[in-house]
């Protein structure tokens, strides 16, 4: 292409030189779609940036523009508020994570590496799992945690929430273990390594990608859910960010400037995650198609 | 592996391969107990208690009378389901819409001719994900504030000169199924354009030169190459999306509750209704199983009228 | 083993799916290990007794917008008097979008979480008498803590007042102790500049006529009266006034407890007494109606309870002239501008003015006991019930007991249930009411204990919304209601096996005179407010 040099006569031509202009006209057309919708994907957050830099009287005389001074009291008023939800979520998806990755982990090793009696069955049974509702559930564990007193405890979040990542981290781990090369588990058979040191030193090592997608995946879960937390906590807490922000009021001022703060603070977690995680983010996009 | 009977007897041999066997079923027992123990406390149990009580007036906890069939009865004829199922089916087009429209933008977007630019564009109609769901709910809530002078979109319209226009968009009625489903618009950021671009950007680029040369306008690419190539992405989507709207509620419980009268509500906000305000537990299962059944059988369905998405999504990946 | 999913292998999965289930079903798990015996020793009055508030004693929260301190002094005064015992408080229920009262009171039984002490409201919505302890035992004994010759003294049960004593469930036994008494009603507040620019220069008076003449003048100048929810507070009251003017009060509560209870609610509805087109259920709906023209746009889509997202910010960004229910918000209103800016005053009475079912002159109503106290089952387990009977005595004499609601009247008005509280410092509101009631003037409300579980309330407030959103007319409204009645009816009987009971109280039907309203028709036409007419 860069090599052709290009003939006068042809983009001088009255048919080109229209023919340009139409694909010129087009082209402008295509980035002006795509600029109205970016614009429109991007106005609510923008309108919530923008309020919650501002005080009431501001937002009603100036809508839609900046209005100095700026706010930051907002920020530390929201973050005030909601700090210990951070925290309180944080652990019980730390909690989480780490629960599925263990559990799902050797289980899958087992599925993909042990020739055991009944293996095939035990797999559909936990495979079935992938068809039952959580919302089925939610009565049955319901029960559950009131029975075992796990009311208004973060626990009463963890241990269901690694229950129902289990069924699917199996599904992937147990597939990509699978596909792990058989040579180098016979090496290390030879050598008297028992299953469990050829989990730690082999399988483990090599699936860390996996991992990562299916940690981020539960982590996801267990951060943005709301309807669990609401039936196990009833103290303010206890109350997760995602409890917490739906039962976030400004608490000492005037609406909005506060709560539109609060709402930027809950995003930034789930940014750093899957900015840290961009690389394999687009594989778990892919994955997480599965749902 | 099989029975090694290699250069030992025959008996000791098999009584070796034996122990053996039962070492491994030993290991494999304990890697599973973990797992097993989880589930079988927090999955099959209440699954099952759950399935169990839907024959029984059941609140949990003291009321716990044996009727039969009596909840499927009265939920085939509860007035409520019926209003839950009409307002499922309308959620149920919006958002399979909602859903697979990101398509058509990530045509837009891979039709560009500059790498770079398309690199930009993609990152960010992908970046409003990083924000949690219920954020952007709450922000939504916001716009749809039912004050002239704080909602945005009543405030957009006062501005306009559209006052007459300006409405609580929640609490009417006829309007807030379609205000429910405008949420979120242009409805691009999210799994499905991420899921569409890869697979666009699957198809092979001799498929694309070849277009080209055989003067394929982008119209008729998109309709005879494109979505036949990445036909199984939108299978993958709509399946998803099937499965996500029958049992999500979380978002209309907390826009509108059901609200107005029973203008929005659905049936999974229904069983949670009755299961945890109206201590209803047993009638609560029996929607629950309900729908259950539905998700059941339509993922049957779509298995047998499609291939099956993830066999194709796994060489995909592994491509 | 290849890992594709087909659909035969997954119907192989959910066979195996129900295999597991079995087994899992064989291994339920088991309650948890009962509580720790501490206390289990005997009759000595010594160990951990547990108790929970309405409140978190000694903090700010947005239920009490000022620290409440007393409950923890009278708790250490015990622990003195009894070296051995501690008194801990738990944090109290509060009703979420997922939890009624009801509810978390059975999980709390079934888990064994429940405090020896908690508060209730609602008591008989508990459908499981085990639960909790009976009191009538203990109320008949003498209160030690209470002077000689003082009455109570001799026999715990004397120092309520005659409308007030512990409520009396069917079986003819008490159940609770009575605390604080809920005054006439919710706080509203009202900012006082849009009140002046008004031409207002206070607080209406406090009939529902007057509160809606000030609502009227109000929206005449341009500015949204009220702020609200589809609360039934104000529909509650209205029904309270009109079922105490049409004499139907002593009709219903038949044990003289001084309630209306789900049980003699329910015997009411069979023998006809209760009706739904009548127009004490009617008429308030109507007024009601009417009065949601002065209440925000919007006010449809929010949850019917003021913990819901939101609420108060209309009134805090001053567009509204009131607000509903001011003690939730009160925090927030103390530190946008005080009582300088805000003030508050009580929900009115409804009179004749408004609707010719009312009376002249009602007396002032009062709403059901905001906090009374039940010992509990964890009691029982624990061993701890004469610790917690006798806590309880300490706790209800008349100067702790006005320790209590001195401390309370700033944040919503409780009222004392107990004789011997004349010298309380208290405002002149409250100080009215109180003579009143001593004076045997001011009545107990009837609908605190509304009939009905949540299937028919859920139905009821739909019906209620559709109506106001004009998708439903009135009477299509009370049709709903009466349709879905009797199987509410029928479970609330089969649940607590009173279906011979049922079989009397059909029986009286027949004996029963036609109320004063009997050809009263659901009207057609809508409410219009008086003062607009």
């Amino acid at each position: 292409m860069t090599e052709q040099t290009v003939d006068p006569s042809f983009t001088s031509s009255p048919d080109a030189a229209q023919a340009e202009l139409g694909a010129r006209f087009i082209g402008s057309l295509h980035h002006a779609v795509l600029l109205l919708l970016l614009f429109l994907t991007f106005f609510p957050f923008f309108i919530a940036i923008l309020t919650s830099l501002k005080s009431f009287q501001q937002l009603l005389v100036n809508f839609w523009l900046p209005a100095f001074p700026l706010q930051l009291q907002n920020y530390v008023m929201a973050w005030n508020e909601i700090y210990r939800f951070i925290i309180n979520s944080s652990l019980v998806s730390i909690g989480a994570v780490t629960g599925v990755l263990l559990c799902a982990s050797l289980a899958a090793y087992a599925f993909a590496r042990i020739d055991f009696a009944w293996r095939d069955a035990a797999y559909y049974l936990v495979l079935s799992l992938l068809m039952i509702p959580a919302v089925l559930n939610l009565i049955g564990r319901y029960l559950l945690i009131v029975q075992f007193g796990l009311m208004n405890s973060l626990w009463g979040l963890i241990l269901p929430y690694i229950a129902g990542g289990i069924a699917f981290a199996v599904f992937l781990l147990t597939g990509f273990f699978s596909d792990l090369p058989e040579e180098l588990f016979e090496a290390a058979r030879m050598d008297g390594g028992t299953e469990l040191q050829m989990y730690r030193l082999i399988a483990l090592p090599l699936s860390r990608p996996i991992m990562a997608i299916v940690g981020l995946l539960t982590f996801l879960q267990s951060w943005g859910d709301y309807v669990w937390p609401l039936l196990v906590l009833r103290s303010k807490e206890k109350f997760t960010l995602m409890l917490g922000l739906a039962t976030f009021t400004g608490n000492s001022q005037v609406m909005f400037g506060p709560l539109m703060a609060g709402y930027v603070i809950a995003s930034i977690p789930t940014a750093i995650i899957i900015i840290l995680m961009m690389r394999t983010f687009a594989g778990a996009a892919l994955v997480g198609a599965f749902k | 592996m099989s029975v090694q009977t290699a250069d030992a007897g025959l008996d000791s041999g098999l009584w070796r391969g034996r122990r053996r066997a039962l070492r491994r079923n030993l290991t494999a027992f304990l890697f599973l107990l973990p797992t097993f123990l989880f589930l079988a406390i927090f999955m099959y149990q209440p699954t099952f208690n759950v399935i169990y009580h839907t024959l029984f007036r059941w609140d949990g906890f003291t009321v716990e009378r044996f009727v039969g069939f009596k909840n499927y009865v009265t939920m085939v004829n509860d007035p409520n389901m019926h209003i839950a199922t009409r307002n499922l089916g309308w959620f149920f087009l919006g958002w399979m819409l909602q859903r697979i429209s990101p398509f058509l933008v990530a045509e837009l977007v891979f039709n560009l001719k500059r790498e770079r630019t398309k690199y930009w564009y993609r990152t960010l109609f992908v970046l409003p994900m990083v924000v949690p769901f219920l954020v952007t709910i709450m922000i939504w809530k916001f716009i749809y504030n039912p004050l002239p002078t704080i909602g945005v979109l009543n405030r957009m319209l006062g501005s306009f000169g559209l006052e007459e226009w300006q409405t609580a968009w929640l609490s009417e009625p006829s309007l807030v199924i379609l205000a429910l489903l405008l949420v979120s618009f242009p409805w691009i950021s999210g799994w499905p354009f991420m899921i569409f671009y890869a697979g666009l950007q699957q198809i092979p680029n001799e498929v694309l030169d070849a277009s080209v040369i055989d003067g394929c306008n982008v119209w008729q690419r998109m309709v005879r190459i494109d979505i036949p190539l990445v036909v199984t992405s939108i299978q993958l989507v709509a399946i998803q999306t099937m499965i996500g709207i029958i049992q999500d509620f979380a978002f209309v419980l907390i826009m509108t509750a059901g609200g107005p009268a029973k203008a929005s509500l659905v049936p999974g906000l229904l069983l949670f209704m009755a299961a945890f305000r109206g201590d209803q537990m047993g009638y609560g299962a029996t929607i629950g199983v309900t729908m259950f059944i539905a998700i059941f059988i339509l993922t049957l369905l779509s298995f047998r009228y499609t291939t099956s998405p993830f066999t194709r999504t796994r060489r995909t990946r592994e491509t | 083993m290849n890992r594709a999913l087909s659909r035969r292998q997954f119907l192989i999965g959910t066979g195996g799916l129900a295999a597991a289930g079995l087994i899992a079903a064989c291994a339920m798990p088991t309650a948890p290990a009962t509580m720790e015996e501490d206390g289990a020793e005997g009759s000595g009055l010594t160990g951990e007794l547990t108790i929970d508030m309405q409140y978190v004693p000694g903090k700010v929260t947005a239920d009490t917008p000022v620290a409440l301190h007393e409950i923890l002094h009278i708790a250490s005064e015990y622990e003195d008097m009894h070296p051995g015992v501690e008194v801990v408080f738990e944090e109290p229920f509060k009703a979420t979008e997922a939890m009624t009262q009801p509810t978390y009171f059975r999980a709390g039984a079934a888990a064994g979480t429940l405090p020896d002490i908690t508060f209730t409201y609602g008591l008989t919505f508990i459908y499981d008498k085990d639960t909790i302890v009976p009191t009538t035992e203990y109320l008949n004994q003498p209160n030690q803590y209470i002077p000689a010759g003082q009455p109570g003294n001799s026999r715990w049960l004397d120092q309520w007042f005659e409308d007030v004593h512990p409520i009396v469930l069917a079986d003819g036994n008490n159940y609770d102790i009575p605390v604080g008494w809920g005054g006439p009603g919710l706080v509203i507040a009202y900012n006082k500049e849009i009140f002046a620019d008004a031409g207002l220069s206070g607080p209406p008076e406090k009939t529902y006529y007057d509160y809606y003449q000030a609502c009227q003048q109000i929206l005449d100048t341009g500015v949204i009266p009220v702020e609200s929810t589809l609360l039934s507070w104000e529909w509650d009251r209205m029904v309270d006034y009109l079922v105490r003017a049409m004499g139907l009060f002593d009709l219903i509560d038949i044990n003289g407890d001084g309630f209306c209870d789900d049980v003699e609610q329910t015997r009411a509805a069979v023998a006809g007494i209760v009706r739904l087109d009548s127009p004490y259920w009617v008429e308030p709906t109507r007024i009601w109606k009417e009065a949601t023209n002065y209440y925000q746009p919007g006010y449809l889509q929010m949850a019917q309870t003021t913990s819901a997202i939101g609420y108060g910010e209309v009134f805090m960004t001053e567009q509204t002239a009131m607000v509903w229910n001011a003690t939730r918000i009160w925090p927030q209103l103390m530190e946008l501008g005080g009582t300088d800016k805000f003030g508050v005053f009580n929900l009115p009475r409804l009179t004749n003015k408004l609707t010719p079912w009312g009376e002249e002159d009602p007396t002032w109503l009062i709403a059901r006991g905001t906090e009374s106290k039940t010992v509990t089952k964890t009691a029982r387990e624990r061993g701890h019930v004469d610790l917690a009977v006798d806590f309880l005595k300490f706790m209800t004499t008349p100067a702790n007991t006005a320790r209590l609601i001195h401390e309370r009247l700033g944040t919503n008005l409780v009222l004392p249930t107990i004789k011997g509280l004349e010298d309380l410092e208290v405002d002149d509101d409250v100080k009215a009411l109180v003579s009143d009631y001593e004076a045997d003037t001011a009545k107990p409300g009837f609908s605190s204990d509304r009939i009905g579980d949540w299937h028919f309330w859920y139905e009821w407030f739909s019906a209620i919304q559709a109506y106001f959103a004009d998708d439903m007319t009135l009477e299509e409204m009370i049709q709903i209601q009466i349709d879905v009645l009797p199987t509410f009816i029928e479970n609330f009987l089969v649940d607590k096996e009173l279906h011979a009971d049922a079989a009397e109280w059909e029986k009286m039907q027949a004996d029963y005179t036609p109320p004063p309203w009997g050809d009263y028709t659901v009207p057609s036409e809508p409410f219009v407010m008086p003062f607009n007419a």
